[in-house]
Formats: C-alpha cells, structure tokens, sequence
C-alpha cells in the first residue's frame, strides 16, 4: 500500500509513502526481490513520513541483497527528521543518502 | 402550491450553502494555488480541496462527479470528510484513496462516480506525487511553458471498483521554482463552441505553450464557449511552484510556535491483550501527544521514540520475540510472521504508556514510561555494541539513546523510560 516501484533502465526506483516500519517489511522486500541483485536501487522517501529501526533493518537486508560492499543504493529526498535517524545509526557510511 | 415552491427553493439554497461549506471546510489559503471553477446549474459537480499535512507539504485534490446537481453535492460531503481527517492526521495519499473509494462505493448508487487527481506536495515543494484517475492529462510546464511532465490518467475513477494495490500507484515527478502544474476537468476539454466544435486537449496545450498562465486558458474557454449552454462544470488548477516554495519556508516557521507556554500534564494509558491484538498503539498515541502538547517539528523523532519503546515492550516484553531471529533476511520475515500470529493469540497482557509533561527551561520535557505484563531481562548485564551498525538488531536502542537525553530501565527490566527534551 505505502511502497510502490518502477524501473528505469537498470535502476529500480523505491518509493516509500508514509510510515516505514515493520509494517511493510513483506511489501518492501517483494519490491527489491522483483528487481535483479545487480541492479542499481534507488530509494526515494521524498513522501516517507517516518521510520524507525526495523526499517533500518530492512535497509540492511536490501544492502545484502544488492552485493553488501558493493551494492548500489541511494537513499533520495530524504527529509531532516528521517536523514537525521539515518545518521544516528551512521547509515552515510553504508548508503549514499542525499 | 405557492407555498411548496417556496419550501422547495429554501432547501435549494440551504443545500447550496452546505456544499459551498463542505467545499471550503478546511480549503487552505495557499499562495501559488489558483483555480478557476464554472459552474453549470445550483450545484458544483466540481471539487477543489487543500490542506497541509502535518509532517509538512500540502495534499490537494481536484474531484469531478459524474452527474450533477444535489447528489454530486451530497456525495461530496463524504469525501471532503476523508480527504480533510485523513490529510490532519497525517496519512498518505495511498490512505487517504482507498478509503475515498471505499465510501464511495457504499454510499453512490450504480452509474455515479467521482473523477479525481489527488497530489501530494512534499515538505520542500521539489517533489510531488500524483494519483489521477480519470481526469485528463495533468500537466507540468517549465518556466519557458515547455512541457516537461504528463501525467495521464492511469487509475479508475473513485467510487467504481474496490481498490487493488496496483490501483493505489502514484507517480513522483521533480518540481523546482519557475514550473507549473495544470490540472483540469473534462468540462474544460468537452465544452462546445456554437460551431458545436469541442475545446479540445490539444487546444489546452497549444495555449499553455504560449504563456502558462490560467487567466489566459479560463479567458479562453470563456471566450469559446460564448453564445452557447454550457454542458458541464468546468475547472482548471493552477499550482505555482515558486509561489508555494517560498510559503513554504514561511509555514515551516510559523509551525515552530507552540500554542501555549509548556504546561503540566499527564496522561496514562493501559492497554489490555484485547486492545493490543486490535490497535496500533503509536500512532495513536502520538496524535493524542501532538494535540495536547507537543511542537510540531518534533513530531517524527516523538514517533520514532515511542514507536522504539512500544515496539520492544510488545515484540520482546509482551510477545516474548528474539531480536536474533532478524539476522537473515528469512529470519527477518520470520519474525514478523510469528509476531502476527502471537499477537492474534495474545491474552491476559498489558502495555503501561505513561506520559508526563513539565516546562523545562525555555521549553518542555517529555518523560515517557512504558511498562509490559512480560518477564522483562537482565538490563545490568545488558550491554550492547551499538557501535556495529551491521548487525540486524540492537539499532532501536541506540536511536533511543541518541533521540533522547535519558533511556534506562528499570524493574525486573519490563519499565523503560525515556526523557525527551525540547527547546522552545
């Protein structure tokens, strides 16, 4: 209901509406897995309204998927709050977070 | 006879009143949002509505009933009633569609539905996320009047068919200052000229190439439609990109001051296995917080906090869940399952929430207690390395350690309490 994708070229685009938790874990995985490993993700939380650490989880899980050290991904549109709860578990470190 | 005529006309104008209110109800005074409406008869088939979501950007909608007159009135009391308490209490647009769509399907009668465009315009007004369903193509220019995004219908109309997942997709375009947004009814591409001769999409465009500007497409339509009867309710919407950026910078501000100087309070909840097999606790919670006291700009981390704290009281405290189980992303999976299927079992339990409110210095302090019916655990010899980001657990409790500026337990480790301060 609250995450949607669609994909351009090799990039599968996330995109994370309202509340990012556990809620959403099995439809948050479906959209990662219905795209190949190799993939470049992006993960737009441009109308994501809040997160908490099951989501940074999931994060992670999707960070396996893609190739752990090598993966891909860029969290996009990131508001204050949520880019602030990204940087309290350090996650600039594993992710590109803009 | 005389008499009947007069009662009837009364109930027109009371009705028309109604609606001209419901429409108005929580329509939000947004510089950089314009629209155009013509009306056919008593009654506006037509919807336009605004409000700003709590976590900051604005939703919009812009409705179109098929058919006119009282019931288009009638049925538009339902959706402004969704579209305003669904926007205030913070949910999304997926949300707020299907539960437009399901009042709609329930009250309508067969052949009235509701053509809509919902858009949802983020905090910083770069991004919008738009669901349209039946109305022509929505449309963004550029600041030199090029096209730059379209955004056709792709969804049934509201109040036709129960909606699926796929039904709930909106697409995101990039919005920057200078562009435009233009949304219309089909009223506007259908109406006829006394040559019978219709307005047309393309004709729409070709005008807004030349000049994005409503005055100069209403002017227009106005224009083409001279000398003959107006077939339906017409309306055009306009959105100003820059307009809206830099009133959004304002209302951020403005959102900043409390309504009143911090007080005391307090407020206590206890949950029975009953309500938690049924209720999400947190954001629930949360909306009681905002409304009694609390600033807005702490709204996220407020949830986040409490969502941290109710998550470990039910999952480990209540339900007696191993945060190890979430290593692997089956295990994670795992995990959620077995937390459903506990909960739907769950009796004799309880979640204390304790909330307790005290001026602070220039601001206020936020003391949360929650306290489970579980066997709590040994909190003394509990350490964590919060510093190892990559395992799958144990970041919950670092986020609460950092959110606030005291989290400990106590008890036989079933009570955790947090202090949150805030500034004014």
């Amino acid at each position: 209901m609250s995450i949607s994708t669609s994909a351009v070229g090799n990039k599968q685009i996330i995109n994370i509406q309202g509340r990012f938790d556990f809620s959403v874990q099995g439809e948050f995985r479906k959209a990662y897995e219905e795209a190949d490993s190799s993939s470049r993700f992006e993960l737009n939380f441009s109308t994501a309204d809040y997160m908490d650490s099951s989501a940074l989880g999931m994060l992670l899980l999707l960070r396996d998927y893609a190739g752990g050290d090598d993966a891909k991904i860029e969290l996009t549109h990131c508001r204050k709050e949520i880019k602030n709860i990204l940087e309290i578990s350090n996650f600039q470190k594993l992710f590109k977070i803009s | 006879m005389q008499e009947k005529m007069t009662v009837q006309s009364t109930d027109v104008a009371v009705a028309k009143h109604l609606f001209e209110r419901i429409e108005r109800m929580g329509q939000y005074e947004l510089p950089g949002l314009t629209a155009w409406t013509q009306v056919l008869g008593e009654f506006c088939g037509d919807l336009v509505m605004s409000a700003p979501r709590p976590s900051g950007g604005i939703n919009i909608l812009v409705g179109d009933f098929i058919g006119r007159g009282l019931p288009a009135a009638v049925a538009a009391l339902p959706v402004a009633e969704v579209f305003y308490g669904m926007t205030e209490k913070g949910f999304g647009l997926s949300d707020i569609i299907e539960e437009i769509n399901k009042k709609l399907l329930f009250i309508l009668p067969e052949g009235l539905f509701c053509s809509a465009c919902l858009i949802e315009l983020e905090q910083e007004g770069k991004m919008l996320a738009i669901w349209n369903g039946g109305l022509p193509d929505l449309l963004v220019l550029d600041q030199d009047s090029n096209i730059k995004h379209r955004i056709p219908s792709s969804h049934i109309p509201l109040g036709v068919n129960e909606t699926g997942k796929a039904d709930l997709d909106t697409a995101f375009v990039e919005v920057e200052a200078g562009d435009k947004v233009f949304c219309c009814t089909d009223g506007v591409i259908n109406s006829l000229s006394h040559k019978n001769e219709a307005f047309g999409q393309q004709r729409v465009e070709q005008l807004l190439k030349q000049g994005a500007e409503l005055s100069k497409l209403s002017g227009a339509v106005a224009k083409h439609i001279i000398n003959t009867e107006q077939i339906d309710d017409m309306t055009i919407l306009e959105l100003d990109i820059r307009a809206i950026q830099n009133y959004d910078a304002e209302l951020v501000d403005e959102g900043s001051q409390i309504s009143f100087p911090p007080a005391n309070w307090q407020v206590d909840f206890n949950f029975s296995a009953e309500v938690l097999r049924q209720l999400d606790l947190v954001p629930m919670v949360v909306n009681i917080l905002m409304q009694i006291q609390a600033p807005h700009e702490h709204k996220q981390r407020i949830y986040t906090v409490l969502a941290e704290m109710c998550g470990n009281a039910l999952e480990h405290g209540v339900l007696e869940l191993e945060s190890s189980m979430k290593e692997s992303a089956n295990g994670f999976a795992e995990y959620y399952a077995l937390r459903a299927e506990r909960l739907a079992e769950l009796e004799n339990a309880y979640i204390k929430i304790s909330l307790k409110h005290e001026p602070y210095e220039q601001g206020g302090k936020l003391i949360i207690c929650v306290e489970d019916s579980g066997e709590g655990f040994d909190y003394l010899q509990h350490t964590k390395d919060l510093a190892n980001n990559t395992a799958l657990c144990g970041r919950g409790e670092a986020l609460l350690q950092q959110l606030c500026s005291e989290y400990s337990y106590c008890g036989k480790g079933n009570i955790s309490n947090a202090v949150y301060i805030w500034a004014a």
